[in-house]
């Protein structure tokens, strides 16, 4: 209840502050789901809900805060790959999960995720006597997910050049409760820059940034770079917009390997837009399969004409 | 099984809406010198640029009509005589061709002034309304990863 109010609340003071932050914006709502199994014997599941709020042109901010619906011993989704969620007990899931997702962290480091044996106690003595895992049903834990909010500055192009480059410096929030699995109840930055460039019947888009990952206790997470490439297509149709990119990023938890994924994107130009956006993963260290639909569309813009935003 | 539903019922949202297949028809693609730089009365009883291209080996010079100054103003597009236009029109018999894309290869500029539907991206005062994207074709948030402003993971 109190998750389904701060998303409201969060919502309300967005809609409201849109004209201050630089005029009319776009409201995206979104819904999803994610499923991996990383290279390991256990399957992670997650779902979402999300509301995205985008403003501005040259000064560019976005808000971002999802209710996330997880199985009790899924894995953490960031932006850069799988994190082992807090462990709950000394035999429960979680440590079983942490052990099958990075065994070479274990066996070789001693500092990697492998460490997630009991509520931050260290790992298990060896002498303890083994009891088989007890298998049952995961049950599954629904709460608010991370507050992402993001700014970037034109710094080349945009309007009607064809040419653009922006600067962007993103902040996750750790809204999410780390009790729950939701989140690592860290606080993140991301600080990158983002490129396009528009050819007749397409346009190429790109982007490379620096991650810095806060360390829950749990487990140590690497600062890594990451980017993607892609390109994009005009409306195909009449109002289709297909595109496709390649993103990855080096190793965040040492033995995982590095995340590579292929994205597939379509959309609709129109007053209201659809979209669905969907990842398909090319390593371990990636998700299997992401989908995400959703749509879109202007808010607090102008009352002067007679159309709404149309692209 | 439910994610197949799920995934089907994605898919049958998706392909709902027709394509508008005469609209697509009438588009031609023409490229020139701009001759001469006017005004003409347009959409919405406004004062649209109308520029003249000539026409290709020297043929019949060609009207295009463009979009009020001050939404090209807004945006950063120029235009000077002499400028090489490449632009994708709306095909008539009379008139200027009213202008669906526009670029000015002499000066690495390009925008989309009307949907493919033939709706103006400008507002009823001569204003830019193509959406905070300012004349991108996806304006903010439209492409790559989510946390780039791409949507491309519920998780994230």
């Amino acid at each position: 209840m109190s998750d389904r109010l701060s998303l409201n609340g969060l919502l309300l003071l967005l809609l409201c502050a849109s004209p201050a932050l630089g005029g009319p914006g776009e409201l995206f709502i979104l819904a999803g789901l994610a499923q991996g199994a990383y290279g390991t014997e256990t399957d992670s599941d997650v779902q979402a809900t999300r509301l995205s709020f985008i403003t501005g042109d040259t000064l560019q901010l976005r808000a971002d805060l999802g209710v996330l619906r997880v199985r009790q011993d899924s894995l953490l989704l960031s932006p850069v790959g799988p994190i082992p969620p807090k462990p709950r007990g000394p035999k429960g899931p979680t440590s079983q999960l942490s052990s099958q997702m990075a065994p070479q962290a274990q066996g070789d480091s001693g500092q990697g995720s492998g460490q997630g044996n009991g509520s931050g106690s260290g790992p298990t003595p060896p002498d303890e006597p083994f009891e088989a895992p007890i298998v049952e049903e995961a049950e599954w834990q629904t709460g608010l997910g991370d507050l992402r909010l993001a700014a970037s500055h034109r710094l080349l192009g945009g309007g009607a050049k064809v040419f653009r480059l922006d600067l962007g410096a993103q902040v996750k929030a750790p809204t999410a409760d780390p009790d729950k699995g939701l989140g690592t109840g860290e606080w993140d930055g991301y600080l990158g820059i983002t490129s396009e460039y528009r050819f007749w019947t397409a346009t190429g888009f790109g982007g490379l940034g620096w991650n810095y990952l806060g360390d829950p206790e749990w487990v140590e997470l690497n600062d890594v770079v990451e980017g993607y490439l892609g390109l994009e297509s005009e409306p195909l149709a009449g109002r289709w917009i297909v595109s496709g990119w390649f993103e990855g990023n080096p190793e965040v938890i040492e033995g995982l390997g590095s995340r590579a994924a292929l994205g597939f994107g379509l959309r609709t130009a129109g007053k209201l837009r659809w979209r669905l956006l969907a990842t398909v993963g090319l390593t371990d260290a990636a998700q299997d399969f992401s989908v995400l639909f959703g749509t879109s569309f202007g808010v607090a813009t102008p009352t002067v004409g007679t159309r709404g935003p149309v692209r | 099984m439910r994610m197949q539903r799920w995934i089907v019922c994605l898919a049958a949202l998706l392909l709902v809406g027709a394509s508008k297949e005469e609209l697509r028809s009438s588009l031609v693609t023409v490229e020139g010198d701009v001759l001469t730089i006017d005004f003409r009365p347009g959409e919405g009883g406004l004062d649209l640029l109308t520029v003249t291209l000539r026409g290709r080996d020297d043929g019949e010079p060609v009207a295009l009509l463009l979009a009020p100054k001050s939404a090209l103003d807004e945006l950063g597009f120029e235009i000077a005589e002499g400028d090489r236009l490449k632009a994708k029109v709306f095909s008539s018999a009379e008139g200027p061709a009213k202008v669906h894309k526009v670029q000015n290869l002499s000066r690495n500029t390009i925008l989309r002034l009307r949907t493919l539907h033939r709706i103006p991206l400008w507002n009823g005062t001569g204003g830019w309304h193509g959406g905070p994207g300012q004349g991108a074709m996806g304006g903010p948030g439209g492409r790559g990863p989510h946390h780039h402003g791409g949507n491309g993971g519920p998780g994230r």
